[in-house]
């Protein structure tokens, strides 16, 4: 069965829309994170243009991240005060982004950028996961414990953080709040691949508040994503986007479930090689001779 | 058979006419024609259609016809990327735009183009892809723009944008006729041509010309526009809706689970 999306102009078969909204869903339920690194790249394969898969995406995870951060929201498991200072960096971050996103698209290297900065990021985060999930399984501490090692934590505007029983200064912080930002508008994710180990290892909040408080603060930055494609872009397909979420919220719940009866280690293994899988085809996409020199820019 | 029934009456309407007209004047040859569709409404399950058109035509004085058809999409501007090996990776390096070319153009005819149309009647009526697609506005470091405008009509017939049947035109005891044409999924909406060509011996006897309009209909047409529009309005929806149909899906698993 197709459906047609209105703002991307294209027929798509809707079946395995929802497939890969329902098996990201699935991901995303087991690691707490929205999806979004995995979910564009097969869009690409599958045939939506790059400005539509990052600008549409953005608008979906506002959804997913919202029934996400409802749940922390009960378990009061949110650092509010931190989630604000991440997102006023997100929304600076967003801004950069999404004007370096038209300016690549005008260039016609949109894609290419978008690849490379798949290709490192996954990589390096495919790496630390692998990494440290063997450390764990031969019984070796996790790297937990490293952010107290970060000089950074002592400049100035220290802030407290009660929620997360942390004081720790607001520059870091900002920072790193702004570069989830910017991916989140050059790559239509969320961000909460990059956020939750950069919580955990650099500003070294607890396990407690980490998940909700980044699920928080992605609502935050993709509905901000969302508004500056939606008024710059004009990339933002809504009927894609519920196509999605319908696929995606099922996903999540089934997700959350096979979460309570694997072990983590084995959660996180499986999510590395993923993120491999992923990386390698993309690389492959840019080193193979492509069937056609030519293309019909966006 | 409801294809066949419009003709036949065609057939019946016609003849007493064609016998008259023969009688006062020297006839001129005519082409009849309808089609299956008066427009195409892209709404949500749109996937790609056939149209049908068919038609007859007379007072060839004994000529064997031939019939090319030409349908012409709204015009558009293209850039075509042409990558190149740098640093290990294919990359973009030069590109070149197309200003004003048509979004998509079918020429169905009943033979080989170039067995039925003489060279000078295939200028004089823009027949052949590369007659539509005039070379100009491109920068000049570019080595060989013909190369660029072989490779864009090539991925335009890969996305059946650009489709040339020279089978596709049946013609029935030299009067009838008919062809299949099939329009892609992701045509772009705006005012399609249609032009229907009748030659003999190689020159256009005569041509008929008429409008198919392809809009987006219903709600995709409302959220396209309100998207072009008005992005904030969009914007807001777009993450009203995220939120709204997340949230309801995630009570509906919560009951699906108890």
């Amino acid at each position: 069965m197709q459906i047609y999306l209105p703002i991307a102009q294209i027929s798509i078969d809707l079946l395995p829309l929802l497939g890969i909204g329902f098996a990201v869903g699935i991901l995303s339920g087991m690691f707490g994170i929205g999806g979004g690194f995995i979910m564009t790249p097969i869009l690409f394969f599958l045939g939506v243009p790059a400005n539509i898969a990052v600008a549409t995406q953005s608008s979906q995870l506002v959804g997913t991240a919202a029934s996400g951060a409802l749940v922390y929201y009960r378990q009061k498991a949110i650092d509010y005060r931190m989630g604000l200072i991440l997102f006023a960096g997100g929304f600076f971050g967003t801004t950069l982004g999404v004007r370096v996103f038209a300016w690549l698209t005008s260039l016609g290297q949109i894609e290419l950028f978008v690849s490379l900065a798949y290709i490192f990021l996954l990589t390096l985060i495919g790496t630390l996961m692998m990494w440290e999930s063997y450390r764990v399984m031969r019984g070796q501490n996790s790297g937990a414990g490293f952010h107290e090692k970060l000089a950074w934590r002592h400049w100035p505007l220290q802030m407290r953080f009660p929620a997360s029983r942390l004081e720790i200064s607001t520059i870091p912080v900002f920072f790193i709040g702004a570069f989830v930002g910017f991916m989140a508008a050059i790559l239509g994710v969320g961000g909460g691949f990059i956020l939750v180990p950069a919580m955990i290892y650099l500003i070294g909040m607890p396990t407690k508040t980490v998940l909700g408080t980044s699920m928080f603060q992605i609502v935050l930055v993709t509905a901000t994503a969302t508004m500056m494609h939606a008024t710059s872009t004009r990339a933002v397909d809504i009927v894609l986007a519920m196509v999605l979420i319908f696929g995606s919220v099922p996903g999540a719940s089934l997700g959350a479930i096979m979460a309570l009866r694997i072990p983590p280690v084995r959660i996180r293994m499986g999510l590395g090689l993923v993120i491999m899988a992923i990386t390698i085809r993309l690389i492959l996409d840019l080193t193979l001779e492509p069937s056609s020199l030519y293309s019909i820019g966006l | 058979m409801n294809i066949f029934r419009p003709l036949i009456l065609l057939i019946l309407l016609l003849a007493p006419c064609a016998a008259f007209a023969q009688n006062i004047n020297e006839p001129t040859p005519q082409i009849y024609f309808d089609r299956s569709d008066s427009d195409v409404p892209l709404n949500i399950t749109f996937n790609g259609q056939d149209i049908l058109i068919y038609g007859a035509v007379e007072n060839l004085g004994g000529l064997d016809p031939d019939i090319i058809i030409k349908i012409t999409g709204p015009l558009d501007n293209y850039v075509i990327h042409k990558k190149s090996h740098r640093l290990g990776m294919w990359i973009n390096t030069q590109s070149l735009t197309f200003r004003r070319v048509p979004s998509f153009l079918a020429l169905f005819s009943d033979a080989p183009l170039d067995t039925i149309i003489l060279p000078t009647e295939k200028i004089r009526h823009d027949i052949g892809f590369e007659r539509s697609l005039p070379l100009r506005g491109f920068s000049a470091e570019i080595d060989e723009p013909e190369a660029f405008l072989n490779a864009f009509i090539n991925l335009q017939k890969r996305k059946q944008k650009y489709v040339l049947d020279e089978d596709g035109v049946k013609i029935a005891g030299n009067i009838l006729f008919s062809a299949h044409i099939p329009l892609a999924a992701d045509i772009i909406e705006g005012t399609y041509t249609v032009e229907i060509l009748l030659l003999g011996r190689g020159r256009v006897l005569a041509s008929v010309t008429s409008d198919l309009p392809v809009y987006k209909s219903g709600i995709e047409r409302w959220l396209f526009e309100l998207s072009q529009n008005q992005g904030w309005l969009y914007g807001l929806l777009a993450i009203f809706m995220a939120v709204l149909v997340a949230y309801l899906m995630s009570q509906f698993m919560r009951l699906f689970q108890r």
